[in-house]
């Protein structure tokens, strides 16, 4: 027989009960950091290195099936060589992970060579941001690694966004397509400065926003944006993209116009974090 | 207590997969938000107790990650209350039909995205909801409706394995939900 007896609190004052800690936690949580840090921290502990692993895992599996393809391959083509066909197989799958990692640096090497100036520190993308709302992502760096907040990130020879919060293991970064993003730019050959807004609508198109040139500038189609000296926040003279569709504002003083970024925010596997923090260049020029 | 531990793990198993996979599920630069189309199942399949567990447990760990701007508790709350109404549900209508969940799952998506909307974007006086509805939530909608029809499978499918092994050794084959009938 069942037991009718017991007593049980109704779920809808579990509902409300849970409703009023949630609330307490967003307020809490907005107010004081630590407390929000600890939390996050002690989750990270479990979650980040599943993550990790998660990406492992993925990475080996497209390379077992990039060798598997060419063990088909192989052995319909070659049906009398199939003794050494695992010779074979060994030595391709060697062949093409060293393959892989020799584009991938001569891609970090070319980087480097860019903006040879900052010290940098290659990170892993391992997970994204659940809605289609925000654009952050998690890098398997953290305050273990050197990382700090608002350090730049840049991928693709191109500004990506800058960290927004540190774990232990793991940090998010921002990137300049998210909604609530401004970046200070300048022009490249006219020098004109301007603003970078990320832009919900635009996004969806490949494109960010950029506003508040002067009327006067003599910026045009196809000019290169570089980060400008007047950001608090980024270091200056990264790229971050190509100017297009320039139009003028209805007040007369101010043009506005798209921009096409260097990096594509769809596809990032590996970032690099500039260790090196704009406040610290400031300092130093003052000393 | 197997149903409650296989809950947890599926949260983190969707949580893991709609965070590290996010850039092989986008479609046309939209991902389904799996993580509410599983508070919907469980909420409709077990009740409004799980549900309401469930989802307070999946948007803390949402939370502790992606919080927008680093508060904790926000989608805690969205969730929790969506499992919670999912699962007054349950007491109305059969689980075995798919067509009230798919349905449910759908329109909850568009309620929990244009709360998510107000929020975050509509505080910030963003009044571009037209073009965001048809941007995000409407594509976003279609697409979480279509994967919550295996997923509601599965979940259905894993509630009635879970329930043969916890029945297993008790004489009972009749389910309780059939007490009043008779």
């Amino acid at each position: 027989m069942r037991k009718r007896t017991k007593f049980t609190i109704p779920s809808k004052y579990i509902l409300a009960f849970l409703s009023c800690a949630c609330a307490g936690l967003i307020v809490v949580s907005f107010l004081s950091e630590p407390f929000g840090t600890f939390v996050k921290d002690s989750a990270a502990k479990i979650v980040i290195p599943v993550q990790k692993g998660v990406n492992h895992v993925g990475l080996w599996l497209a390379d077992k099936s990039d060798t598997l393809k060419e063990y088909a391959r192989l052995q319909d083509e070659n049906k009398q060589l199939k003794e050494k066909l695992d010779e074979i197989q060994a030595q391709n799958s060697i062949l093409i992970q060293q393959q892989n990692e020799l584009e991938k640096l001569r891609e970090l090497y070319e980087l480097d060579n860019i903006y040879s100036d900052y010290p940098k520190v290659a990170a892993r993308v391992i997970s994204a941001q659940p809605d289609n709302w925000f654009s952050e992502f998690t890098i398997d760096k953290g305050s273990e690694d050197g990382i700090q907040v608002d350090m730049n990130v840049i991928a693709d020879a191109g500004l990506v966004g800058r960290v927004t919060y540190v774990g232990k293991n793991y940090s998010i970064v921002t990137t300049i397509i998210n909604d609530e993003s401004n970046v200070s730019a300048k022009s490249a050959s006219t020098s004109d400065n301007c603003i970078v807004s990320g832009d919900m609508k635009l996004m969806n198109e490949g494109y960010i926003r950029v506003s508040n040139i002067n009327q006067d500038a003599a910026i045009k189609d196809g000019d290169m944006l570089l980060t400008s000296y007047i950001s608090d926040k980024y270091l200056p003279g990264i790229l971050i993209g190509y100017i297009t569709n320039i139009t003028d504002d209805g007040n007369k003083l101010t043009k506005s116009a798209y921009l096409m970024p260097v990096v594509d925010f769809s596809q990032m596997e590996e970032v690099l974090v500039i260790t090196q923090l704009k406040d610290s260049i400031e300092e130093e020029t003052s000393e | 207590m197997l149903r409650n531990i296989v809950m947890a793990l599926l949260i983190f198993i969707v949580f893991i997969i709609q965070t590290c996979f996010k850039q092989e599920i986008t479609i046309g630069d939209v991902a389904p938000n799996l993580m509410l189309a599983l508070i919907c199942c469980i909420g409709f399949i077990y009740g409004k107790k799980p549900g309401m567990y469930c989802g307070f447990a999946a948007g803390l760990l949402i939370d502790l990650f992606y919080g927008y701007g680093g508060v904790i508790g926000l989608t805690a709350i969205l969730l929790m209350n969506l499992g919670y109404v999912i699962g007054l549900f349950n007491e109305i209508f059969y689980s075995d039909d798919i067509c009230i969940p798919v349905l449910l799952i759908v329109v909850s998506d568009l309620i929990y995205n244009f709360l998510y909307y107000c929020i975050t974007f509509l505080l910030r006086g963003d009044l571009n909801l037209a073009s965001y509805f048809q941007i995000i939530m409407f594509p976003e909608m279609i697409y979480t409706g279509f994967v919550s029809v295996f997923l509601y499978w599965f979940i259905k499918f894993l509630s009635v394995k879970i329930e043969k092994f916890e029945k297993r050794g008790e004489d009972k084959l009749v389910k309780g939900n059939f007490d009043k009938f008779d």
